[in-house]
């Protein structure tokens, strides 16, 4: 039985969403079957109190068989001993990020690479230390950097929104955007519409955050056209008046966007969903050019509750069981309340579904 | 010349963009092209300007709140997923922004409040930015260093040394149980073995028995004293991790605006050293340059220190060497600490300690000891001078407070008290540091110095100490004493303006309380002390580098004091013995609230040549 991923990701859509104990039960079930895992971060994680909501965090212990890139000034507030193995040049807030060998267990903070460029190099490095499994812990709701990895856990739960049946909706809207076919050719770097055979009009621009911009694409889609690319970032309510533009002229092409996480930081994506479903019924075509497998979803009950008198947060809770059964429902992959029944996370690693 | 930059300048705050304008200046000022944006666009326009601007840094300020750090990161994830985040630098700045949350939030460098113009723009030019240069950088000052100690008041420093010499020339040759033990302390305890627990096998044998009844049945039988307790392993794990996180974050300030002095001291002494150190931290945060050790008023009254990491259920935290040694480790470099050594039966002994134990400075005073806080005069003496001795040797300055004031005694009594101890300390090679109170002391409310105004009265206890000796002045302790009340408003208020007319007065340092430090009902809190810190910080800012002119009287009541001290300085050199002149009321008297102490009385003895 092999793993079907050698880089993770951990992304959340908030903050305390259970990132952290995610990783933690990871690299716990690593440790348990003898793996060498590689572990870095995307942002600031292990510290003892939220950065943000003040309230206590999960802290995250590592074994000796782990190896870590976190930035140097990690390491006097991390208790595991780290052995440096080697620096690199990648900067952070924090320092320069350092490669190191745990030499004795205990917790550590890890801060690492916090762009898409310096988390491939990271990885890169991780990789030729010949490590099982190389796991890339999330920050708040960032997903970028995250396409970067080879497959990735979404942690969601009541930190992003304690009404049930909305986060639901919001978790089969992410799934069916990472669920999107692929198209297996590379894209241009910029917005480009390819009308008839062969005839392929560049736009200048890679991301569609104007109106202006918009104004200037849909003069460029006619019957004619057969593909429209986009490499970058379409502004929500610009792909709101994209897709009325196709639909009242009824046109009829495919759209080729670079990887989801491009959708997924449009804006809402349960709108993208809703306009991504009429354009599909309308016999639009939408693709990706690269895919980044959802494994599964952890939920977490947890949530800050904000006291607006006290100006500060309190833990709350909400259903943990009838939270699981809804979001798993509707979705394809396993939703997972970590705390209960983890194993059933361990396992989609290995074999993708149970 | 560096490289010319294109900054955009994002203010997504809807209303706090002045820092970004002051950084935008000195960009400008600096040569590169600035573009500030108007308040609170959504990120995804920030984004396209970006690209119309072809921007090499971004520069974000914004307050942090609820739900703005995921907005922060999907702006970061934008930036990434538009495949720009390699061509630009993030920065964000804002009230409540570490390096910890930019880390977190993707951005590549976070400033918080305190925040340089020039460190905004050494991030923009690609500069390192240390840790250090983002806090305030303090160096330990020595408040003594540019005194000469000489006698403006000629006639009346010939008069002092007279006292002095007496005093020196009584009690060299005698000892006592509390010199005993210092002595015992100085020549068979070592430091660094106790530090890695080796043990002083003599020391071991032979301090128990110079101890009294209580520490002598810790030494021998391990009992504490029933009001302490030992830290448990968990407390004592819990405060090294609390420290370490505090010591990696903390971020000094400074108190003073445009003038160097005076130097800031609070007190800590909340009987629990860990609570003690939480203080100290944030003391130091808020612009503290020193701080003062209090210890439990028993233990002035118990012959022998016990040891061990302790908590104390009442007000003020017991001397130990671990004590010390935990308090001292908690320090920043910069910050001075002072072990107060001076009222009770273990003042030689507190001054070596803390000098083992790298103390800066300690205080001393035979009169206020002996007359205000329960200590034989005659004990006191030898204890006294032989305390600024150890205190000479290990390099710590000393301070004589005149707290004998509160009780009552009028403030050219106490002053020619401390004058007395001063003189001594200098003729034995010491830097003592005057320590007049500034207060509304029941002398000035029966006398009604106070009834128009704070300032008159205290100027002239200033005018008149610069009008005696060259010597620094230290305004304590706390300043504003019996001013405060249970209102904190009222208390920090008070307390900033008696700072500000200490600064006014050209003071070298002064002692502050908490805003809740005469009505606590309990220990102070940490909110408190920074009440008084910042509102002493907001007078100096007030003032600057003016000043309190305090009127025609203060020159008139500080000529009066010269004159009332001289007279008894006089009595005291008639009754020709210092230890008499203070059991006879020469230097505050029964009705004047000094009441002779009476603990470790009859135990000195002529030392065995």
């Amino acid at each position: 039985m092999g793993l079907l991923y050698n880089v993770i990701g951990i992304a959340g859509t908030a903050k305390n969403t259970g990132k952290t104990t995610t990783t933690n039960y990871l690299l716990d079930m690593f440790k348990k079957k003898g793996f060498s895992t590689g572990l870095t971060s995307i942002g600031y994680d292990g510290e003892r109190l939220d950065n943000v909501t003040g309230l206590p965090k999960p802290r995250i212990p590592v074994s000796v068989n782990t190896t870590v890139a976190v930035a140097r000034r990690c390491l006097p507030v991390s208790t595991a001993r780290i052995q440096v193995i080697k620096e690199t040049p990648i900067s952070t807030p924090l320092g320069n990020i350092i490669i190191g060998r745990v030499e004795k267990e205990g917790l550590v903070v890890i801060a690492g690479p916090n762009k898409s460029s310096d988390l491939r190099i990271i990885i890169n490095e991780l990789k030729t230390l010949d490590l099982d499994i190389i796991l890339v812990d999330g920050a708040l709701n960032r997903l970028a950097p995250m396409v970067e990895t080879e497959g990735f856990i979404l942690a969601t739960g009541a930190a992003r929104s304690p009404d049930i049946t909305r986060l639901a909706y919001e978790t089969h809207s992410i799934a069916y955007l990472f669920g999107l076919p692929q198209l297996k050719e590379r894209l241009s770097t910029e917005i480009t519409v390819q009308n008839g055979f062969r005839k392929k009009h560049r736009m200048g621009f890679a991301s569609l955050f104007t109106n202006r911009q918009l104004f200037e694409l849909l003069e460029h889609l006619t019957s004619e056209t057969k593909r429209l690319e986009i490499p970058g970032v379409v502004q929500e309510k610009l792909w709101k008046q994209l897709g009325e533009h196709i639909i009242s002229n009824e046109l009829n092409f495919d759209i080729c966007v670079a990887d989801p996480i491009k959708l997924a930081l449009a804006g809402g994506v349960g709108n993208i969903h809703r306009l991504f479903e009429r354009l599909e019924n309308y016999g639009v075509k939408l693709l990706v050019a690269q895919k980044l497998p959802l494994v599964a979803v952890t939920v977490n009950p947890f949530f800050p509750k904000y006291r607006f008198e006290a100006q500060d947060y309190e833990p709350a809770y909400v259903d943990a069981v009838k939270l699981v059964e809804t979001v798993d429902k509707v979705i394809s992959v396993p939703a997972i309340d970590i705390k209960r029944n983890g194993d059933i996370l361990f396992k989609a690693l290995f074999t993708g579904q149970t | 010349m560096t490289e010319i930059k294109k900054v955009l300048l994002a203010p997504l705050d809807p209303v706090h963009d002045i820092g970004l304008k002051m950084i935008r200046r000195g960009l400008e000022e600096a040569g590169h092209k600035t573009y500030l944006l108007p308040p609170d666009l959504p990120v995804e326009e920030i984004i396209q300007e970006i690209i119309d601007k072809e921007a090499g840094t971004v520069l974000i300020s914004r307050t942090l709140g609820y739900g703005v750090a995921e907005l922060l990161s999907r702006f970061v994830d934008l930036v990434d997923a538009s495949g720009l985040r390699d061509k630009v630098t993030l920065g964000i700045g804002g009230m409540a922004v570490r390096p910890e949350l930019a880390a977190e939030l993707g951005f590549d460098a976070g400033f918080g409040p305190g925040t340089t113009v020039e460190q905004a723009v050494a991030f923009v030019e690609g500069r390192e930015i240390s840790k250090e240069d983002t806090g305030v950088k303090k160096d330990k000052q020595d408040i003594t260093s540019s005194y000469s100690y000489k006698f403006i008041n000629k006639s009346m420093g010939n008069k002092l040394e007279q006292v002095a010499g007496q005093i020196r020339k009584w009690a060299k040759d005698k000892t006592s149980p509390g010199v005993k033990r210092a002595v015992a302390r100085e020549e068979l305890w070592d430091v660094g073995r106790w530090r890695n627990r080796k043990g002083n096998d003599e020391f071991d044998k032979e301090y128990p028995h110079l101890c009294g009844e209580q520490p002598k049945n810790y030494y021998l039988k391990g009992e504490l004293h029933p009001k302490t307790r030992r830290f448990t392993r968990e407390e004592v794990i819990a405060l090294e991790e609390f420290l370490q996180e505090t010591k990696e974050r903390i971020m000094l300030s400074k108190v003073q605006h445009v003038k160097s002095r005076p130097v800031i001291f609070n007190q800590y002494g909340t009987g629990c050293p860990f609570m003690d150190i939480g203080h100290i931290k944030a003391s130091e945060a808020w612009g503290a340059d020193g701080v003062v050790h209090f210890d439990p008023s028993w233990g002035a009254r118990t012959e022998g220190f016990f040891d061990g990491f302790l908590t104390h259920q009442e007000d003020g935290t017991v001397i130990t060497p671990a004590n010390l040694n935990r308090i001292h480790g908690a320090l920043e470099p910069s910050t001075l600490w002072q072990v107060r050594a001076h009222r009770g039966l273990n003042t030689p002994e507190t001054v070596i300690l803390a000098g083992k134990l790298g103390a800066d400075m300690t205080k001393i005073n035979m009169c206020y000891g002996s007359l205000g806080a329960g200590t034989d005069p005659e004990r006191l003496t030898v204890d006294g001078y032989h305390a600024i001795r150890y205190a000479i040797q290990y390099g710590m300055s000393f301070d004589v407070v005149t707290n004998e004031e509160l009780a009552g005694v009028p403030a050219h009594k106490a002053f020619a008290g401390m004058l007395i101890v001063s003189t001594l300390g200098v003729m034995l090679g010491g830097k003592p540091i005057l320590q007049p109170l500034f207060a509304y002391s029941p002398e000035a409310m029966v006398g009604e110095q106070m009834e128009g105004n704070y300032v008159d009265f205290n100027a002239a206890k200033i005018y008149a100490l610069k009008n005696i000796i060259d010597a620094p002045i230290w305004p304590g302790a706390p300043i504003g004493f019996l001013t405060q009340t249970e209102d904190r408003v009222q208390s920090a208020m008070s307390t900033g303006l008696h700072a500000c007319l200490a600064s006014s007065l050209g003071v070298d340092a002064i002692s502050i309380a908490s805003s809740d430090e005469a009505y606590s009902g309990g220990p102070i809190s940490v909110p408190s002390k920074t009440d008084t810190l910042k509102a002493v910080q907001e007078g100096f800012r007030f003032f600057g580098s003016t000043g309190i002119s305090p009127s025609g009287k203060a020159e008139q009541w500080g000529e009066r004091l010269v004159s009332e001290i001289d007279k008894v300085i006089d009595d005291v050199l008639q009754t020709g013995d210092f230890v008499q002149a203070l059991y006879d009321g020469n230097l505050g008297t029964r009705e004047e609230g000094a009441y002779p102490g009476r603990a470790g009385r009859d135990t000195v003895e002529h030392t065995v040549t």
